[in-house]
This record gives structure tokens, sequence and C-alpha cells, in this order.
């Protein structure tokens, strides 16, 4: 947590939720924002309406911006299991192809709440049959729910989709079209 | 244990043609696994429940199929033989050149029925090819089953070919149908620019139709006769027509 204008705002990734996390890194995303408005923007879903920084110094909201930017450098334990609305979903650091493919097509189309659908991909119910978990609502409604839970769960997942796509762009294999 | 075929010899060209119809917007997994279910004969769900390493090895493994196959065909299959392009009637060509332009992939087995010809020896002792009076599309299935390096040819030998006629007899074709205009572009032109593009589109659109409808002047009963026609001996008659001005 930092404090900001005697207000306490998390930012660090065992604070904030993935819902936080993805509705700051969609304004983040914006590319009709510039730096400043990106941050006033952040600041203000997590609390501190912009007028409350019109006054503000310019160099001290760089310092505040500077200090809310800056990440402890810590672990962040593979959670390897979630309880959930009295379910239990378990992933595991293997994905197989039909997950990629789920979590490629949501990358690919979803602009907001990609990370806890990613999550939600990988995160499976022991009682369910395959059709049942990959069902689209199904994917939604765990979605929905994981989206509470803090950042920290969904980095080493993160981290470890980047990794199996960025091999598979290095080898990039795919077929071209034969025209 | 999944089997990939290891060259495009080993891929009929039922897969090749459901292959080349694979989406290639819905990302890399998708195209590659939907590949290899193709290519391997397996349902997808199989290979959608191999690990994401499986598969980019199986992937890495099949880079053959990044490039085309080879561009030779059979001149004989299925006991029909391969009638010359320079040979073609003007409906054989027609209708060739209508698959072409249509997703030639999608239409290759339509494509390959209008090329590969029964054939006889006449009572000269001369062997003469079958008439285009069959529906190709009910002929089409035989050809699924066929490598696709017996056929795949075929699609470069016509473009070049169609190419050269087009080049030959470049003063008889006006030109590829324009898209229909905007309302933006309707708007910025007066209404008899308008009405002489829409007339052109018209000419365009039905220009097969045109072109026999005026070589048989209008009887259309005898569309068939002129459809028969060797579509050089068509072309040539057209273009003294059209430079005797008859």
């Amino acid at each position: 947590m930092i404090n900001v204008l005697n207000r306490e705002i998390p930012n660090q990734l065992d604070e904030i939720t993935i819902e936080q996390f993805e509705t700051i890194t969609e304004i983040n995303n914006n590319q009709e924002l510039d730096p400043i408005d990106k941050h006033l923007k952040v600041f203000a879903y997590l609390g501190i309406p912009e007028s409350e920084f019109w006054d503000y110094d310019v160099a001290d909201f760089i310092g505040v911006v500077k200090d809310f930017n800056k990440l402890e450098q810590k672990e962040h334990p593979t959670v390897e299991e979630l309880e959930l609305e009295g379910f239990t979903y378990k992933a595991q650091m293997k994905l197989t192809v039909r997950d990629t493919k789920m979590i490629e097509k949501v990358a690919l189309h979803k602009e907001k709440g990609y990370i806890s659908e990613m999550l939600a991909i990988m995160f499976k119910r022991e009682d369910l049959t395959a059709a049942e978990h990959y069902a689209d609502a199904h994917i939604k409604y765990k979605a929905k729910l994981i989206r509470k839970l803090t950042a920290n769960v969904a980095v080493p997942y993160l981290i470890f989709i980047a990794e199996k796509i960025s091999q598979q762009v290095k080898n990039d294999t795919s077929t071209q079209a034969v025209e | 244990m999944i089997q990939v075929p290891k060259q495009w010899s080993d891929v009929t060209v039922e897969q090749f043609i459901e292959f080349n119809g694979i989406a290639k917007d819905q990302g890399a997994y998708y195209y590659n696994s939907e590949a290899l279910s193709i290519l391997a004969d397996e349902p997808i769900e199989i290979i959608e429940d191999l690990d994401v390493d499986e598969l980019t090895e199986l992937i890495k493994e099949n880079s053959w199929c990044v490039s085309e196959p080879s561009k030779k065909y059979k001149h004989e299959l299925l006991g029909m033989k391969f009638k010359p392009f320079n040979k073609l009637t003007l409906y054989e060509y027609i209708d060739l050149d209508y698959y072409f332009i249509n997703n030639y992939i999608g239409n290759l087995t339509n494509i390959c029925a209008i090329c590969y010809r029964q054939t006889r020896v006449n009572e000269w002792g001369e062997e003469i090819m079958e008439p285009y009076d069959f529906d190709c599309t009910l002929r089409a299935d035989k050809f699924l089953d066929l490598p696709i390096t017996d056929v795949y040819g075929i699609l470069q030998e016509f473009i070049k070919y169609r190419d050269n006629f087009l080049k030959n007899y470049e003063n008889l074709f006006s030109g590829e149908l324009d898209e229909d205009l905007t309302d933006e572009e309707r708007q910025e032109m007066d209404p008899e620019e308008i009405k002489e593009i829409e007339k052109e589109q018209s000419l365009a659109k039905w220009s097969w139709e045109q072109t026999i409808y005026s070589l048989t002047k209008g009887d259309i009963t005898k569309s068939n006769k002129v459809g028969a026609l060797p579509l050089i001996y068509v072309f040539n008659i057209l273009s003294m027509k059209k430079e005797l001005d008859i």
C-alpha cells in the first residue's frame, strides 16, 4: 500500500485484486490517454478523484506515480488449489492443446478480463467433465469469482502461459496458406 | 500414437481441401491443432487432449506441410486421361474459369472432373475423349481419395494457361467485375457517370452469357452447340468479328 493524499491505495500484486489489475492494465493500454491521464484514471479508479490532483505539484505527482509503480521484489508462490463458493478448483503448470486454444482465443479477442478467464481455463473442478469445464457459461462464472482474488495468484500462471506462447512463436511452424 | 503423413504424397485431395480451408485468423494453436487433426486423420478431441508441448513437437516434426505440394500432375488417373487445356471447349473453359475464380482449392475435385476424361478409340483408330455433357459435380467425389500430388499441378498449369489466354484475347475482355458503388462514391459522381458504370458492371456480370447469346444470334437453342466448340476457335471468330466489325 502507498499513501496518497492521506489515503491508502493498493499497489502491490498481493494487494490488488485481479479485477483491479485487469482494469489498470486496460487503462494503461489505452492509446488515447497520455501518461499523466493514465495515472490520473488509475488513481481515480482506486479511489482518489482526479479533481484532488488539480492543485498538486507536477513534481510531487511524478513522485507519487514512481512510488505507485514500484513493485516489491518478492516471490509469488504458485497457488495450485482454490476454494471458491464451496468448490475446489485445481490447476497444474500444464496446458492441453484445448486449454491453449481457449487461452489464445481469449487473448486474441478479449480486451478486458482476459487474465481471470485464462485462470478460469486453467483451474478445473475434478468432479466436472471436460464438456462442463469448458462450457462458456462455466468459464465466465468462474472468471467472475477469480476476479476477486489477489493478482499475485495470477502471476506464476501468466509467466507460464507467456513462456509457452513464446516457445510457439520461436518455433513458428504454423502452416501458411498454400495459394 | 498419432501418425502424421511424412510428405504431401501421403495426403489425399480431400484432406488437402480441408487443410486449406482452416481459418487463419483464429490463432496459431487453433490452426496447428486443426491441421494436425486433418493430416493425421484423428478427431480434433484427440488432438485437443494432447499436452501443448506434444503438439509443438509434432508440428515441428511436420514442417514439410509449410511448403506447397509438388506442381506436377498425372496425365492418367482413374482410367481417365487429362484433357490438354489447348483442346478445351468453350463450356469447359467457362466452368473451369468459374471454379478457379471461386475458390480453386475448394473446387479442386470439380476442376479434376472437367480435366480428366474417359476416352475410347473410334472407328478410325483414333482416341477420342468423351464430350462434356455430364455434371462434373457428380463425378467430383471420385478424386477425393487420390494423393494431392496427383492433381495439384493442374492448378498452376491452368492459371498459366488462363493468363496467357486472357493476354492473347485481351481486346475481347472488358476487365474484371468491379465492386458495386458505395453511397459515398455515388454522391461524388453525376448521374450519367453512375449509369455508365452500372451498365459496364452489368455487361461484365453477364459477359459469358452475352458472348453465347451473340454467337447464337439470340437463338438459345443453339447454345450447347456453341458451348461444345473449341475455345480457341470461338475466340478467333470473336476476334475476327471485332476486327472486321461484323
